[in-house]
């Protein structure tokens, strides 16, 4: 065992009071680069590992995972490559014929609690924690099992219970969060025998990972896995070997997950407040558009009709002026035709009146 | 421990769901805010006035 | 008030009800050993592949076929182009047959699907872009449910009740294109998470805007698809107004999809040179990438406009169904074709016939709920008692 308890109870105590300092002098800022500097963590060093499968071993016991297929001691199943899955938080690979190696080289897979952590930035309903410890855990009691986390990790350690119809839950490493609450080791970091696994502060391991290089010049590739990629994991790896080639990528860059998402989600806001906006306004024009269209129509159909009618009052005017005229005439025509006929009877006077001549008097 | 933010995570969730809230609000307040706006149109359009499109080809040719 | 008789039709065997009747009783089934033996029985998901054709099909294409809705509403309502007025209902109801399904879906895929709720009730997950897909799901399905009742209201004779969500008609249009704007986006941005397993061609920091701009295609393609599947199969329903203004609506979002298909175009070539990833045009994956954009995404521009041009709907109706194909294979490369493009072939997915089984199974109820509704709903003619909103 490389750390003793009591070494390890004083850093979780200067650990928590560095939490507290730290948090009144971030409180309410930017986080950027203030990565909890007690956050603790642990070293691989690939040079070290020799495949005993003891880790997968402690894992297994000390988590109450089911037991495995093929017992632990079998080293059979190093043949083929394994990640994790929902029986397994961690495993061993081995990965042989590595250009430059003597021999096969071990590398152990697990959750390596990412500084910003892709899975916990994924999921929807906050599932994930961070705790102050470093340790990334997953709380059950509200996963809807929407399995985004998974998408999301980089290194493709959460597993799903898919065999499970009524209570599937994610499966990862807890870096054994309940251990380190009571001030116990992880139990893969307790149990191996080659001293692979180093427990601490990750300031301290980076440290550790760069005097080991320092120390044995040519053992180790200048290159602390974890150190910035995908914004730095608490779970760092050294290797004498490249990281590709134990099956570790190089190409994730160093953005952390929430960064990598912030500028979709920063347009959110921007799109609820200004669409309702610009979409308003461009029915409101459009309706005052068609408004002032349907204005313009009337009026011109008002004048047109208006003119319409001037005319028609016009030539009515004139029909009942011509028509006023006729009757006039008529009446002058009449009136003169009886002044005659009486003028006439007069000098022919005493005679009956012909009936013709009343009919026509009446007519007119 | 855990008091104060530690990682953009953090700092995200806590601007995110205030924002989330803002948006909320603002969705409200778009409705009433133009309902205040317009009211007095001679011309009044929607939310409780009269139907919005509906004149125009629409209704002329609409059915019958 | 006199509740409208629903008729049954005896079913009569045509091989459409046959196959129909087939896909159910399978559907059902496989539903059945879903619910109670859980997902490994059905599917084929693994560690690597947690989304399979249930996303991949049925919430990403499901989504974005499902457009109609939001873009017809606002041309029709926000644009001004009223004479696009008798093709609002039938996308409306698409809209909403499609997104309910695809909640559907969702129950099928999800681990506890009784939780889903939990996000908005129970925690929120508000850095999650899949918080805000399912909130503006959750809250568009709602407004599309909202925008479809006159129909329905018409249908069993509420008179009060339909006039007063017609009154509502502009804010439930501008609701829903804010919401279809922001997760028809928020669809494609859930990858952006994942840089390292999507292949950098399909890999865009501006996947959000891709997705959001091709769903504006897939709307308007769908809108003329199912419109030309609608006068195949129910001219009888439809009214002179219907069938005068169709043609105008195809030829007019053609002209609509095919000048978009060029934005789109533009904008997928701008992802490719700000990833700077011309060198990967050479490998397979180009190739495929390729016949996407050329074939799927230029191709379809260009007959569009072509059939715009010459008025010619035979070109028009055949160029949407391409168009839709397109989204498609756009969709499927994005959410599983070209995601875990690194892993080897061993530990990619290929869905389990119970997948496929359950994804024909809801777009056979789909498509049966459609039926019905537009046989006895006035659908594809005004109602005579109710002047059109
Ligand atoms: S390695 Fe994966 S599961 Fe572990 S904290 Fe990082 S993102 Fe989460
Ligand atoms: S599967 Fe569970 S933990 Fe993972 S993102 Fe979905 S809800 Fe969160
Ligand atoms: S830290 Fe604990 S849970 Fe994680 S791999 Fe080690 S023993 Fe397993």
């Amino acid at each position: 065992m490389s750390i003793s308890r009591r070494r390890f109870l004083g850093w979780m105590g200067a650990a928590g009071a560095g939490f507290a300092a730290a948090g009144r002098a971030h409180a309410g800022s930017s986080p950027r680069g203030a990565a909890n500097p007690e956050t603790l963590g642990v070293l691989f060093d690939a040079t070290r590992c020799i495949g005993c499968r003891k880790c997968e071993e402690a894992c297994n016991r000390v988590n109450e995972l089911p037991p495995p297929e093929r017992p632990f001691h079998d080293l059979g199943v190093l043949e083929k490559r394994r990640r994790t899955d929902a029986r397994t938080y961690t495993v061993v690979n081995r990965y042989t014929g590595i250009e430059g190696a003597r021999g096969p080289v071990y590398r152990k897979i697990q959750c390596n609690h990412c500084l910003e952590p892709a899975c916990a930035s994924a999921c929807f309903v906050r599932a994930f924690t961070k705790n102050a410890d470093g340790s990334v855990t997953y709380d059950e009691s509200v996963c809807v099992g929407c399995r985004y986390c998974m998408i999301a990790c980089p290194f493709e350690i959460p597993a799903y219970e898919y065999d499970k119809a009524f209570t599937p839950r994610v499966m990862k490493c807890t870096f054994c969060h309940p251990r380190l609450v009571q001030g116990l080791l992880p139990g893969c970091v307790e149990i191996c025998p080659a001293e692979a696994l180093t427990f601490g502060r990750r300031r301290d391991l980076l440290r550790i990972a760069r005097s080991r290089m320092a120390q044995s010049p040519g053992r180790y590739l200048d290159h602390i896995y974890g150190e910035f990629e995908m914004g730095g994991t608490t779970w760092l790896t050294i290797s004498g070997v490249p990281f590709r080639a134990i099956g570790m990528r190089e190409d994730l860059g160093t953005t952390p997950a929430p960064e990598l998402t912030k500028g979709a989600l920063g347009v959110v806001p921007v799109v609820a407040a200004m669409w309702p906006v610009l979409l308003t306004g461009i029915y409101a024009i459009n309706r005052r558009r068609d408004r002032i269209a349907r204005e313009e129509r009337e009026a011109a159909v008002a004048a047109a009709l208006a003119r319409a009618e001037a005319e028609a009052k016009k030539k009515l005017a004139e029909a009942l002026a011509k028509a006023d005229k006729d009757k006039k005439a008529a009446v002058e025509r009449e009136v003169k035709k009886a002044l005659e006929e009486a003028a006439r009877a007069r000098t022919e006077a005493p005679a009956p009146a012909s009936p013709e001549g009343g009919g026509e008097t009446k007519s007119g | 421990m855990g008091e104060g933010v530690h990682s953009l995570h953090e700092f995200m969730l806590r601007t995110e769901s205030i924002t989330y809230i803002l948006i909320a609000a603002a969705l409200c307040g778009f409705v009433f805010f133009w309902r205040f706006l317009s009211e007095r149109d001679e011309d009044r359009d929607y939310l409780g006035a009269d139907r919005p499109g509906g004149e125009e080809e629409g209704q002329g040719g609409a059915h019958h | 008030m006199q509740f409208p008789k629903v008729t049954l039709e005896r079913p009569r065997w045509t091989p459409f009800n046959i196959v129909a009747a087939i896909i159910v009783v399978v559907g059902l089934v496989i539903t059945g050993i879903r619910f109670t033996q859980g997902l490994a029985a059905t599917t084929r998901l693994s560690d690597y592949n947690p989304w399979g054709i249930w996303i991949g099909f049925d919430l990403l294409v499901g989504v974005a076929l499902a457009a109609g809705g939001y873009v017809t509403s606002a041309a029709c309502y926000l644009f001004g182009l009223k004479r696009f007025h008798t093709a609002v209902r039938p996308a409306i109801l698409t809209g909403f047959l499609g997104y309910a399904l695809v909640v559907l879906a969702l129950h099928y895929d999800v681990g506890r699907p009784w939780r889903l709720p939990y996000p908005f009730l129970v925690q929120q997950g508000t850095t999650s872009l899949l918080f805000e897909v399912a909130a503006c799901v959750a809250l568009y399905l709602t407004v599309l449910f909202i925008e479809w009742t006159p129909a329905a209201f018409e249908w069993l004779g509420l008179k009060r009740a339909r006039n007063l969500v017609v009154r509502l008609t502009l804010v439930l249009t501008i609701f829903g294109v804010v919401l279809s704007t922001l997760h028809q986006s928020s669809l494609g941005a859930l990858f952006l998470i994942a840089p390292s397993k999507l292949h950098p061609l399909w890999y865009s920091p501006y996947l959000a805007l891709f997705f959001f701009v091709s769903s504006i295609v897939a709307g308007l393609s769908m809108v003329i698809f199912e419109g030309a599947l609608a006068h195949r199969y129910f001219h009888h329903k439809m009214d002179e107004t219907h069938r005068r203004e169709a043609d105008g609506v195809a030829l007019g979002f053609a002209k609509a999809a095919s000048w978009v298909l060029a934005g789109y175009f533009v904008l997928k070539l701008v992802g490719v040179a700000q990833a700077d990833a011309w060198h990967h045009l050479a490998s397979g994956y180009g190739a495929w990438f390729l016949l996407e954009v050329v074939g799927f995404v230029l191709l379809p521009c260009f007959f569009f406009a072509v059939g715009a041009r010459e008025k010619n709907l035979r070109i028009v109706r055949f160029t949407a169904a391409w168009a839709v194909l397109g989204i498609v294979i756009n969709r499927f490369n994005v959410g599983l074709i070209a995601f875990n493009y690194h892993l080897p072939a061993e530990e990619r997915y290929f869905p389990h016939w119970m997948e496929i089984g359950i994804s024909l199974f809801i777009v056979t109820i789909g498509i049966l709920a459609y039926k019905f509704i537009v046989r006895h709903m006035p659908i594809l003619y005004a109602h005579p008692d109710y002047e059109p909103h």
